[in-house]
């Protein structure tokens, strides 16, 4: 099986742009035009950094353990001579 | 070829539903207002570049989850190439542009070559040189947005732009229409009627053929409701478009580009070859598949679809800026995603990557017809991908 | 009769439409070696992962009564907290780590946040002793053998404090030597009390440790056989409780073929290691195969045989080739490609089916015509019905046990699983197949299905090379027998004229460095 490498790449890719949603949260926190209330917009700040930050831990454990299966040797007779 | 978990199954089928629900939920918000011309032809318009680059993303995630960041800085730079070779306005005395007006037929070609180069290019360094995905693109994707910056300010140092692009180009990827009327344009009506026929019929006609076979059906409930739905949805696009102005350029564009992909991923021997190295890279290369070609032609052909992506940008735009195609890779991803392929390579379908982007078009649009506020978008769009990878991650356990 | 340690009640488990466990009974007492055999797919793995916990309480029916109290595992941990450890089938080691760090791996000594590292290695290296390793604990895990690793496993499991030993195949990447080795530190371990389950398909040494043996068939105890009469258990008595029929032979009958021309022929044939390119893990092989007949090649682990088909499948192995390939007689080149080798007519089975050999997410289907997409398609185009003609064909031809050949590799039993790879190259049209350890880990009634099937393509002409760690299968399988030991060839005989010890022999005498 191919090791979840990539997949780990692609958990973090979102992981990041829900920080960017989250920073640009925070960067229209004094938007005049906005309906959103200070209340929920930490709440969701929160929630999505939050969220983000689970994933980025979800995805560097699925890449190590990508990392460790590619590391096992694939044959098993690949090993020293006695 | 669909990977034939019933998972993966009732994915695709659930999010056509709830992409129906989705719609329907925006048509009660505004009261019928997004029942309109205008939201099908933005949709389709506008949202071309996610079902082309979606395309090409597709074949890349099939490889095994690799990706491609630099798409949207290539409509960029690619963009203000475009214009460089084609733009028509050499500026006044005081400020002189910088353009070659070399004519249509000529800036095309020499978009594709640039386009095929660079996915030449970018093919050799991951499939040969073994530069990961990742470190490639996101080389591209800062170089591109740089270059394309710096080109459009020498090109035209006042506005930093390019515009004035000849008519016949924005005719051919963007305002044309096929069959121009006045009023309601029939042919487009009449032809949506024969395409909503066309998939109503394959659908049971294949069915039926299978089952003659004895190969595995779906129940018939779900091949009616997939017919009908298709149905419904293609009348009501082509009648909205009619209603409009008819079948724009870009439709077509985008329907051949499906059409294409459809064919060379269920049908072909590279289609399956792209499956399976996506699946298990080393049983594919030692059952004789060239898997380091494979990775190769994934990226050309993602640089082959951006550039023409790129083209349809420009000719909606009509002007080269440097911030085209901003965010059109998290576009591309996203719609894939969302359509049920997997990250990890392998599996996922053209149709999937569709009802995926359509959905998250949809979404897009809906938020801005019932004017929600630009915050709560932000947050309706992490909730779509954050949906999309619970799910995936959800599938993987349950696949265990 | 001793006191009973574990007792498994009447447990039934069900996965969605196939019951894998049917009222399994299960008695295990104090200080003996119990051996749980079965064919492929009859539930003796799921029993164990039932007991350690990797299936919870709530997901099966019975009672698991271990030390008299009635156990509800949620978890591996809770198992392994009661003195139950198991040891599986893969190593679960991590080769860049040291033996002492992977030993107290999820058992880490010190406080949560500062690992005493000294206690560890300490620890380690007693427990290491106690499997007989040499090794100190500080060295990492890919400079020793798969052997030595197997050991390091139950080392990590005497340091878990074990109770109840639990070891899944541990002998199904060893050779015959560590094979025995690992035997009589079972042996050793029961005398110092230890209470162990084995399940193995090796029924030589099912007969040699166990006290009593539990056969399971399709879910279900069929009987439990005591080991402790004067005579220790016949494997055929085994294989009859296990296959429900009597198996006169474990080998069919060679047919007499009478072989062909030479059909390939490797001459000087050296391969260097693609990492240490110093090192020659092939050297200076010569073999020749011809039409119609099957040769054999023996060894020990890390003997090169594997590294020699694979290099002359395409250069798919390995750097610093020399040496030189005839295909009927005449010197070819083949080039870094697969495609290549294929086209030329070779085969090469791995010895890794579901790692690099089959693709298990997808259909019999794909798997079935993947060498060889071309026979199915028209200009790139494949027909599916085609596809599907030929894998049925492949079905039927090999008899794949499974309802549809659109059921997903995955879901099909070892012996399954090998026979689509077989067909895979089958259906590629060979001439030439390189078989890598054909029936590793699958049971005796399989085994003999695969068996029949090479003997059916000598018979069709094909040139068959098998490789194989099993003396017994090679000796009764092959025409003639090479002996490859640390890339060389040092022994090459006539089947009918070789026998265990002398093979063995020559290998021991290679050892010496003679």
């Amino acid at each position: 099986m191919n090791s979840g490498k990539s997949r780990s790449g692609l958990i973090g890719l979102v992981a990041a742009y829900l920080i960017y949603i989250a920073y640009e949260l925070y960067q229209g926190r004094n938007d005049p035009k906005t309906t959103m209330t200070p209340a929920v917009r930490i709440i969701c700040i929160v929630f999505f950094g939050v969220v983000s930050v689970a994933l980025l831990v979800y995805a560097y454990r699925i890449w190590k353990q990508g990392s460790r299966e590619e590391e096992k040797p694939p044959e098993k007779e690949d090993e020293s001579l006695k | 070829m669909e990977s034939k978990s019933v998972f993966a199954v009732l994915k695709k089928n659930v999010m056509l539903i709830v992409l129906v629900l989705v719609f329907v939920l925006f048509v009660i918000l505004t009261h019928g207002g997004f029942f309109s011309a205008n939201t099908f032809t933005d949709l389709v318009k506008n949202n071309a570049y996610v079902f082309i680059l979606g395309a090409g993303m597709l074949m890349c995630m099939l490889t095994g989850g690799n990706i491609d960041l630099s798409c949207g800085s290539t409509v960029c730079m690619f963009g203000a190439l475009g214009a460089f070779f084609m733009s028509t306005n050499k500026g006044t005395l005081e400020n002189p542009i910088n353009v070659l007006n070399l004519g249509v037929p000529l800036s095309i070609l020499m978009m594709l070559a640039i386009g095929f180069a660079y996915g030449s290019l970018l093919g050799f360094l991951i499939a040969y040189v073994r530069i990961p995905p990742w470190i490639a693109t996101l080389t591209f994707f800062l170089a591109f947005r740089g270059l394309g910056t710096a080109l459009l300010n020498w090109a035209n140092p006042t506005d930093k732009t390019l515009a004035y692009l000849p008519e016949s180009f924005l005719q051919t990827f963007y305002k044309g229409v096929l069959f121009p009327t006045e009023g309601f344009n029939w042919p487009c009506f009449v032809i949506g009627l024969l395409a909503a026929g066309a998939v109503v019929f394959l659908l049971f006609f294949s069915r039926k053929k299978r089952m003659e076979k004895g190969y595995s059906v779906e129940p018939m409930y779900m091949t009616c409701l997939k017919g009908g739905l298709s149905a419904a949805g293609i009348i009501l696009l082509m009648t909205q478009l009619a209603m409009d102005k008819g079948l724009p350029a870009p439709l077509l564009w985008v329907v051949g580009i499906i059409l294409i992909y459809y064919f060379i991923t269920s049908k072909t021997t590279i289609g399956r070859h792209f499956y399976v190295v996506g699946s298990n890279m080393e049983a594919a290369r030692l059952s004789g598949v060239n898997t380091r070609r494979i990775m190769f032609l994934a990226y050309l052909n993602m640089a082959i679809l951006s550039t023409l992506a790129t083209m349809i940008n420009m000719a909606r735009f009509q002007t080269a800026m440097p911030n085209a195609g901003l965010n059109y890779e998290m576009d591309a991803i996203a719609a894939c995603v969302v359509g049920g392929v997997s990250a990890s390579g392998g599996a996922g379908t053209i149709i999937g990557m569709v009802i995926g982007a359509t959905l998250i078009g949809v979404i897009n649009l809906g938020m801005i017809a019932v004017n929600l506020d630009q915050h709560f978008q932000y947050i309706v769009k992490g909730f779509v991908l954050l949906a999309a990878v619970v799910f995936d991650i959800l599938s993987k356990k349950r696949q265990k | 009769m001793g006191k009973i340690l574990l007792e498994m009640r009447n447990i039934t488990k069900t996965f969605p439409g196939v019951k894998a466990l049917d009222n399994v009974n299960l008695q295990v007492e104090e200080g003996e070696i119990h051996a749980l055999v079965g064919e492929n797919g009859a539930g003796k793995s799921t029993l164990m992962n039932v007991l350690s916990g990797i299936y919870p309480h709530g997901t099966y029916e019975g009672d698991i009564v271990y030390d008299g109290e009635v156990c509800k595992f949620s978890k591996i941990k809770d198992s392994e907290k009661k003195g139950i450890v198991i040891i599986h089938q893969e190593l679960a080691l991590v080769p860049e780590m040291t033996i002492g760090e992977n030993m107290f791996l999820g058992n880490e000594q010190g406080h949560k946040f500062a690992i005493n590292w000294n206690k560890t290695y300490a620890e380690a290296d007693k427990y290491l002793k106690m499997v007989g390793l040499t090794e100190s604990s500080k060295e990492q895990i890919k400079t020793i053998g798969t052997g030595k690793q197997q050991l390091v496993e139950i080392a990590k499991a005497l340091a878990k404090k074990a109770r109840l030993l639990i070891l899944d195949e541990p002998t199904s990447s060893l050779n015959e030597e560590d094979s025995r080795a690992l035997l009589d530190l079972m042996l050793s371990f029961k005398k110092q009390g230890m209470t162990m389950i084995i399940i193995t398909h090796k029924l030589n040494e099912v007969s040699y440790v166990a006290d009593k043996i539990t056969v399971i068939r399709d879910g279900a105890t069929i009987e439990t056989i005591d080991n402790h009469g004067a005579e220790p258990v016949s494997e055929e008595r085994i294989i009859k409780g296990m296959v429900g029929r009597e198996i006169t032979n474990r080998f069919p009958k060679r047919p007499h073929v009478v072989p062909g021309d030479v059909k390939m022929s490797v001459r000087h044939w050296t391969v260097r290691h693609p990492l240490y390119p110093e090192r020659k893990v092939v050297d200076d092989v010569s073999v020749y195969v011809r039409e119609g007949e099957v040769i054999g090649i023996y060894g020990l682990m890390g003997a090169g045989r594997t590294e020699l088909a694979m290099s002359i499948f395409g250069q798919s192995y390995g750097v610093g080739f020399s040496g030189e390939l005839e295909l009927d007689g005449k010197p070819v080149k083949i080039r870094k490609s697969v495609a290549d080798a294929i086209k030329h007519k070779i085969a090469y089975v791995t010895e890794d089916r579901k790692g690099n050999g089959l693709i298990l997410s997808k259909s019999i289907t794909v798997n079935t015509t993947l060498a060889n997409l071309d026979a199915v398609s028209s200009h790139t185009v494949i027909d599916g019905d085609k596809e599907f003609a030929a894998a049925e064909e492949y079905r039927g031809k090999l008899q794949i046990k499974t309802p549809s050949v659109e059921q997903l590799v995955g879901n099909l039993s070892g012996g399954n699983q090998q026979k689509v790879l077989l067909a895979k190259w089958m259906f590629a049209e060979p001439d030439i197949l390189l078989l890598d350890e054909p029936t590793r880990g699958i049971d005796v009634g399989a085994k003999y299905e695969i068996y029949c099937i090479i003997n059916d393509l000598a018979a069709a002409g094909k040139s068959v090379v098998m490789i194989s760690s099993e003396l017994p299968e090679v000796l009764n399988m092959s025409d003639r027998v090479y002996v490859m030991n640390e890339g060389k060839i040092i022994d090459e005989v006539k089947a009918s004229e070789a026998s265990q010890e002398s093979i063995m022999a020559a290998i021991i005498r290679s050892g010496r460095g003679a």
